[in-house]
């Protein structure tokens, strides 16, 4: 009994670890929500074009893809927040800064326990929510180096 | 004996070898075969019952196993004395050990569902490995569209670090004057 009780646990947490990746999968079909994808190979053919901009993602060396999702309609926008909070209080992501300023709030949310790494940005205002989703093989390091960036 | 009993005996008789007498019925056949009034053509019959009855007066003390098991012990004991050696080849256990109740039944259905599902998790896993390369398909047709999402990206962030960087300089202004007002009071006094 107590070897059937582990085995369902170990299939329960591989599961949820699936699930989570295929949080962002059903964007993809989304009408109500604008959905933006960018693999590795476009990546690096517009890598030059991101070289030129003195940009903050420039810290990140390794992004593999990037997603883009965003909705100003009251169903996109709904499950975007949804999204957001599962996000937020998921054990695996790490949250490294968060402001709400008025009606709006960003939050910085990474993790390094799966493979791409992740950074997430999601942000909330009054009509529109959007996450922007960086994964690659980039460090905590430089991600916080890109956080600081603004700085110097 | 009477005929009405007799015939009454043979058709219990039947009935019996049949298999289908009840207790009381098979009661009322030991009683007639106990009976001294058993006519010679039942003999067979009589002796079969009365060694039936025999066995079923037999007495089987309780505590039959414990004796047993004393009397076992008390041999290995003396045999063990005589030959040191057996004693290292000797079970343990109980003659009359109870064992555990089978649970091979359980083990082979968890044995079963933890495969079935081990298999299950490795194929997914492994189709999920495949299409890791690549989930979703590129939205952007062109390297310009690329670059294009790229800076929008790029904005999002540099608009939503400078929010969060907001808050924080603006309280570290107001410390800083009011550091700077204390102290100029404190000039002044």
């Amino acid at each position: 009994m107590k070897r059937f009780i582990i085995t369902i646990a170990i299939i329960a947490c591989a599961f949820a670890a699936m699930a989570q990746n295929k949080i962002f999968e059903k964007y993809a079909k989304m009408e109500d929500v604008d959905f933006v994808c960018i693999n590795k190979a476009m990546f690096n053919l517009a890598n030059s074009a991101l070289s030129a901009l003195d940009s903050e993602l420039g810290n990140l060396v390794g992004i593999e893809k990037m997603l883009i999702i965003n909705s100003n309609t009251a169903k996109g926008k709904s499950q975007i927040d949804k999204d957001i909070e599962v996000l937020s209080n998921d054990k695996n992501y790490e949250i490294l800064m968060t402001a709400r300023d008025g009606g709006e709030s960003v939050v910085f949310i990474f993790t390094d326990k799966r493979n791409p790494h992740e950074l997430i940005i999601a942000t909330q205002e009054k009509e529109e929510s959007s996450i922007l989703v960086c994964a690659g093989s980039f460090s905590s390091k430089e991600v916080y180096e890109m956080l600081n960036s603004e700085e110097d | 004996m009477t005929m009405e009993t007799k015939s009454n005996i043979e058709s219990l008789l039947s009935r019996f070898y049949a298999g289908e007498t009840t207790p009381a019925e098979e009661k009322k056949l030991m009683d007639f075969f106990r009976s001294d009034d058993v006519s010679a053509e039942l003999e067979a019959d009589r002796k079969l019952f009365l060694s039936m009855a025999e066995l079923a007066d037999t007495h089987i003390p309780d505590d039959i196993a414990t004796e047993i098991n004393a009397f076992v012990g008390n041999l290995n004991d003396s045999e063990t004395e005589k030959n040191p050696e057996l004693a290292s080849r000797q079970p343990k256990s109980n003659v009359f050990r109870q064992e555990k109740p089978p649970k091979t039944i359980w083990y082979r259905i968890a044995a079963a569902v933890s495969l079935i599902a081990i298999v299950g998790v490795c194929i997914m896993q492994f189709q999920n490995q495949e299409s890791n390369e690549s989930p979703f398909h590129d939205t952007c047709t062109s390297v310009e569209e690329a670059t294009m999402q790229i800076e929008r990206a790029n904005s999002i962030i540099s608009r939503s670090i400078q929010m969060c960087k907001k808050p924080a300089q603006e309280a570290i202004q107001k410390t800083n004057s009011r550091i700077n007002k204390i102290k100029n009071n404190n000039v002044k006094l």
